[in-house]
């Protein structure tokens, strides 16, 4: 198959909106739909040659392109962008596979998945019922997956939901019919899809490979506000394309049985005319199309049906919402008896099926369809979540020195943590500390070592905003508060003595051997902070360690702290 | 493509809100990424900066000036309803702290993340939690009761302030280039300038001395809110 494949990496949320949840909320697929590139192509197609709105767009005659690009199934279909991982394109979930319940998938230990189209009934009642197995089913809630072999990465799409609400323009506010508080559950940004576009002609490829030249792209909606910008990488297409590792003709002649499974919603009419998510009206769909009866297997089938819907930009118009059998939806045939000269024609038609899709709406990536996908000898899979690998490690690898501003900033975050980390265990450190004879000292002594300590205190922290070169000695600095305790009057003294706090300040303010540096080192909430030795933060390559400076006030506030503490416990004595 | 920055400075304490709290600690969340840094959701910004275009719009005396530039704001933000016809020539993001700054810390998040999935008892040394706290702080306050002069019961709320001087980016991008020569292009240019100084106070509780900012609109080059000759085109009669 000719197709265009490209890359759409998220820079803000995409709102894709699906028919789900209240009507006060939108919630995005967890793909990009078919219908939005083919909708933003358009654009680019109009915009490029020039066409008016009110141009005939489907006039062969004047615009002989137009039809055939956008709007016949046959020659061009855009499929659903899937999300990228591990560079393949993931496929959605096979509704066929169960885990067990309350299993929850990891990116490091490998879970099992249990493939219940390829377990006969029997095996499948011996698992559930089996005392050591006691398998209880449920579906995988991962939406896409890879598998290779019997290994698989299952991809759960980052979301990101936003509450907004709606102001009336002239109060200011929500009032009564002119506001309202709605979410939009939208896919994250940060997020790889691939997208694909499968032609015809190489004409066609190019004109497509054309429109996608320009990287920046808006998709889906609230694009004029945070939502929607998404930048394009075209990939190589210089080769044939299929949506599954190899070719349907392999994948048939290699296994006895046939299993379809859907890789989007499909939308099938019935013979009246009906559209259903009926599993029974696609056989006969097959059937018709394969040119061969099918017959389901017994338990075969894995369905879930969805109401699709879509939004016309053109027109300002939602789409007519209809039934659809799910992406992932699995169907398992009887084994077909096919003599040697129809197995050519089936195999041509069924390689048609999976080129062209069934159903309505295959221009938009609807109804795309694979035989016997996986290997059918496969029942079990070993499971893990995708490891992103960190793309902003990656990112940053390639960095050059943080902006003036940034560093900045970096540096007042380093600050702030180093200070809430002290502040945390001053507060530790207060209640750890207890004066042998409290009592013994007055509460006018305490006064006024304290009022000492503030204004001490006050300098310091005054000082910590001159430059390093001009800030005034830690000696100097201290003096106030080592004269109170040596022109102390002999009364005074004995007081502080024998509370024993002219020992305990002396060890506080000891900046040398500090205790702040000790107790840093153990405590267990701080104790991992260390580099280079020392107690240290690092924040974006700027580091804020613990100088004498800070170590001075933080002791002044814990004997400001502790003095305090005394006094009000000999109040409540 | 043509690209603008708006650069927001925060003035005063600010709540991005993001209509909800975080049970037992704070009741007015400010929004924030997963990595901490707070951020002004392109959504409301258009919001502030088209309300202000409004505003602005709003009290030119003469009509035929009015309606030119009422058209020039609707090319600018759009009007609601989603048609390729009414949809607006602008696209705001997020306001951001510097991208520099982000990448360079998500990737030190990251990696701690990493070494404590690899090893359970690893103590990361950087959690998203403190990038948060270190630019926020967390502001209480009670209602008065007019009678008794004192906090009336059951009225301590909380909420999340971010620091004053941090300064916030968004990109604002047109998706065709605008024209230097073309009247209606400088309009818009013109509308978004003044609508961009107008803009002045932001987030919950702006009425009440939160959320001061200051606003400034950059081309690639310079600034363009210090260039006289969009503030005085601006209600230009046509």
């Amino acid at each position: 198959m000719k197709a265009v494949t490209f890359l759409l990496h998220t820079q803000q949320p995409i709102l894709a909106t699906s028919l789900q949840g209240d009507p006060n909320s939108d919630v995005s697929h967890p793909y990009i739909p078919g219908s939005m590139i083919r909708g933003f192509l358009i654009g680019r197609y109009l915009q490029k040659n020039r066409i008016k709105v009110n141009d005939d767009t489907l006039d062969i005659q004047q615009l002989p392109n137009v039809k055939r690009l956008f709007f016949d199934a046959k020659t061009t279909r855009y499929l659903n962008a899937y999300p990228l991982i591990d560079n393949k394109r993931t496929l959605p979930t096979p509704r066929s596979w169960y885990k067990d319940k309350g299993v929850t998938f990891s990116e490091d230990k490998e879970k099992t998945i249990y493939d219940f189209s390829k377990i006969p009934l029997e095996e499948q009642k011996e698992l559930t019922n089996d005392y050591e197995e006691n398998l209880s089913p449920k579906l995988l809630e991962e939406n896409f997956c890879l598998v290779d072999e019997d290994e698989v990465l299952l991809y759960k799409v980052k979301r990101r939901i936003n509450i907004h609400n709606k102001r009336d323009r002239k109060r200011g506010k929500g009032i009564e019919g002119s506001g309202a508080v709605f979410s939009y559950d939208a896919i994250d940004a940060g997020q790889t899809f691939q997208g694909v576009v499968l032609c015809e002609t190489e004409e066609d490829q190019s004109i497509i490979e054309s429109l996608l030249q320009h990287k920046d792209v808006w998709l889906g909606g609230s694009q004029s506000a945070g939502y929607g910008h998404a930048e394009i990488q075209l990939l190589n297409n210089n080769h044939e394309y299929y949506e599954v590792e190899s070719a349907s003709r392999e994948r048939i002649e290699n296994q006895a049985n046939l299993t379809v499974t859907l890789l989007s919603d499909t939308i099938i009419y019935n013979e009246c005319g009906q559209i259903v998510s009926n599993p029974e009206t696609l056989r006969q769909i097959l059937s018709d199309a394969l040119n061969q009866e099918l017959k389901f297997q017994e338990n075969g089938i894995y369905a879930s049906s969805i109401i699709v819907g879509g939004f016309n930009r053109k027109w300002g118009l939602p789409l007519p919402q209809t039934p659809a059998l799910a992406a992932g939806s699995v169907f398992v045939f009887e084994n077909i008896d096919i003599s040697s000269d129809k197995f050519h024609e089936f195999l041509d038609n069924a390689k048609k099926i999976e080129k062209q899709g069934i159903g309505e709406r295959r221009v938009d990536g609807f109804g795309r369809v694979i035989f016997n996908w996986l290997n059918e000898e496969t029942e079990e899979y070993k499971a893990k979540l995708f490891n992103p690998e960190f793309q902003t490690t990656q990112q940053a690898q390639n960095k050059e020195p943080l902006k003036s501003e940034s560093s900045k900033i970096a540096v007042g975050i380093a600050n702030r943590i180093v200070r809430k980390k002290l502040d945390d265990l001053i507060i530790q450190q207060v209640s750890k500390i207890s004066l042998t004879n409290p009592e013994e000292i007055s509460n006018s002594q305490l006064s006024r070592l304290m009022l000492v300590a503030r204004q001490v205190l006050y300098e310091v922290e005054f000082e910590q905003t001159k430059y390093e070169n001009e800030r005034r000695s830690i000696t100097e600095l201290v003096e106030p508060i080592n004269n109170l305790l040596h022109n102390l009057p002999s009364n005074a003294l004995k007081q502080f003595e024998r509370s024993k706090l002219t020992e305990n300040i002396k060890q506080c303010l000891n900046v040398e051997d500090s205790w702040l540096q000790n107790v840093w080192r153990s405590n267990p909430e701080t104790k991992h902070l260390i580099a280079d030795d020392q107690p240290k933060v690092i924040i974006a390559g700027e580091d804020k360690d613990i100088d004498t400076y800070i170590t001075l006030e933080y002791s002044l506030r814990l004997i400001i702290a502790v003095v305090k503490k005394i006094m009000k416990e000999k109040n409540n004595d | 493509m043509s690209k603008y920055t708006i650069k927001i400075t925060l003035l005063s304490d600010t709540t991005f809100g993001r209509g909800d709290g975080v049970a037992g600690l704070v009741d007015q969340e400010v929004e924030h990424d997963r990595y901490g840094f707070p951020y002004l959701r392109g959504r409301t910004l258009k919001g502030l900066l088209s309300e202000e275009c409004d505003n602005l719009v709003a009290v030119l005396s003469d009509e035929n000036q009015r309606q030119h530039w009422q058209k020039i704001s609707n090319e600018l933000f759009g009007v609601p309803g989603s048609t390729l016809g009414t949809q607006g020539k602008i696209h705001l993001g997020d306001a951001c702290l510097p991208s520099d700054l982000r990448t360079e810390i998500a990737a030190q998040i990251d990696s701690e993340e990493k070494k404590k999935q690899n090893d359970k008892k690893y103590k990361p040394k950087l959690t998203s939690t403190d990038i948060l706290e270190s630019l926020t702080t967390i502001r209480r306050q009670t209602a008065i009761d007019t009678e008794t002069g004192i906090s009336a019961d059951h009225s301590l709320r909380s909420a999340r302030v971010i620091l004053r001087e941090l300064i916030f980016e968004s990109n604002i991008l047109f998706e065709t280039e605008l024209d230097e020569n073309s009247d209606d292009d400088q309009d818009m240019l013109a509308l978004l300038t003044v609508g961009t100084l107008a803009l002045r106070r932001i987030g919950s509780g702006r009425n009440r001395g939160k959320g001061h900012v200051k606003c400034s609109l950059y081309d690639s080059a310079q600034e363009i809110t210090k260039n006289m000759n969009y503030i005085q085109r601006f209600g230009r009669n046509k």
